[in-house]
């Protein structure tokens, strides 16, 4: 087991997008039979995209810690249920998402945590990095999780309807709406930035 | 000109996918997976085990209930051989259902009597024709008694049948007699 997860390593770039899913799900079905090593290799493959999407939608570290932890747990108790074709990655963000989102309806009221730019940022990056987490405050948990799975991950949208439960069109049509509070918002943040 | 809002857009996707990719993420505690497959392959507790279990009991035993409920409503609903309702159906009005009757005695002559039979001519004992209400035209013939396959087919082969019906009777001295139910 532990030459064929060396093997799943040293896959992406070298050995093309088709190998590396048949080598996923080769892993994938070892951690459906409880192999230790099979979700040890998941994990380690897709722990910092899931707490990334997790703090996204909570905006809040320690809940988006725990909400991976659940979301892993409930994913390898279900991996049974498991189809090929959805793509174990979606698969792992539809969970992640649901686990997100219940999170989110216990919790009242949401945590904002609004950091300041860190200093080695530069002014434009730190000028989006802002009104992205002014963008973020604004939109509903669901677009956000739909946001961050297109710009980030690159999810296509019928991936991503599947994903939050809406149909493609309603994913088109907001995230076209976020886009464009983006832009506004950034527009009258750089229009404030040449100002001072 | 045109071009500006393009580049604009442009910038704001990229100046988004860049703030999204910026956006600080938490570094995972150190027991991250240990705790996770803990959580994972840590056995189920016997409730929730038996509960599971019963529900795939119930779940079977729901679906095989319907299926046999479906499987002899079916068979309740379908006509005895022989019966007087094969082929009756509320659902065939008038020239309809004078169809299925015509369909249904040319495939069991012997078996049907209904629907627009029953106001076809038919064949008496003493060779005469009567109306299908046991009202003949002959007068002292009261026969009403139940009705031979020839005089069933004999409307519906036309003459053919009616010949071969008379042959019979004149060869072997039989009248076309009630002897078929």
């Amino acid at each position: 087991m532990a030459a064929h997860v060396a093997t799943c390593e040293g896959l992406p770039g070298a050995g093309g997008a088709q190998q590396t899913d048949a080598c996923e799900l080769a892993t994938v079905a070892r951690a459906a039979r409880g192999d230790p090593e099979a979700c040890s290799w998941l994990l380690s493959r897709y722990r910092g995209r899931v707490l990334r999407l997790a703090t996204m939608i909570l905006r809040s570290a320690d809940e988006a810690e725990d909400a991976a932890q659940e979301s892993f747990i409930r994913a390898f108790r279900g991996l049974s249920s498991f189809r090929g074709p959805l793509g174990f990655y979606t698969w792992l963000c539809r969970i992640t998402v649901r686990t997100c989102l219940d999170h989110q309806r216990k919790r009242r009221p949401p945590r904002l945590e609004v950091r300041a730019p860190h200093a080695g940022d530069a002014e434009d990056a730190a000028v989006s990095r802002l009104v992205v987490q002014a963008l973020l405050d604004q939109l509903s948990a669901p677009v956000r999780a739909a946001l961050v799975l297109r710009e980030v991950d690159g999810l296509e949208y019928q991936e991503i309807a599947r994903v939050v439960g809406v149909p493609v069109g309603t994913v088109r049509s907001r995230l076209h709406s976020a886009r464009a509070r983006f832009r506004e918002l950034y527009l009258d943040a750089m229009q404030e930035a040449d100002r001072v | 000109m045109s071009e500006l809002p393009d580049v604009l857009e442009a910038e704001t996707l990229v100046a988004l996918r860049e703030g999204l990719r910026r956006m600080p993420v938490p570094e995972p505690s150190p027991d991250f997976d240990a705790r996770v497959l803990r959580g994972a392959l840590r056995p189920a507790p016997w409730p929730v085990r038996a509960i599971a279990a019963a529900r795939a009991v119930a779940v079977s035993g729901a679906c095989a209930a319907v299926l046999t409920g479906f499987a002899l409503h079916w068979f309740a609903a379908l006509p005895q051989p022989g019966s007087a309702d094969l082929g009756r159906s509320a659902s065939f009005p008038g020239s309809q259902r004078a169809s299925v009757d015509l369909d249904l005695l040319l495939t069991n002559p012997t078996g049907v009597r209904s629907g627009l039979l029953g106001s076809l001519p038919e064949r008496d004992q003493g060779g005469g024709v009567s109306r299908g209400n046991g009202a003949s035209d002959r007068p002292g013939n009261t026969s009403s008694g139940p009705t031979s396959p020839q005089s069933l087919v004999g409307p519906m082969r036309g003459h053919r049948a009616l010949r071969v019906a008379d042959a019979r009777s004149t060869a072997f001295g039989v009248q076309s007699a009630p002897h078929i139910a």
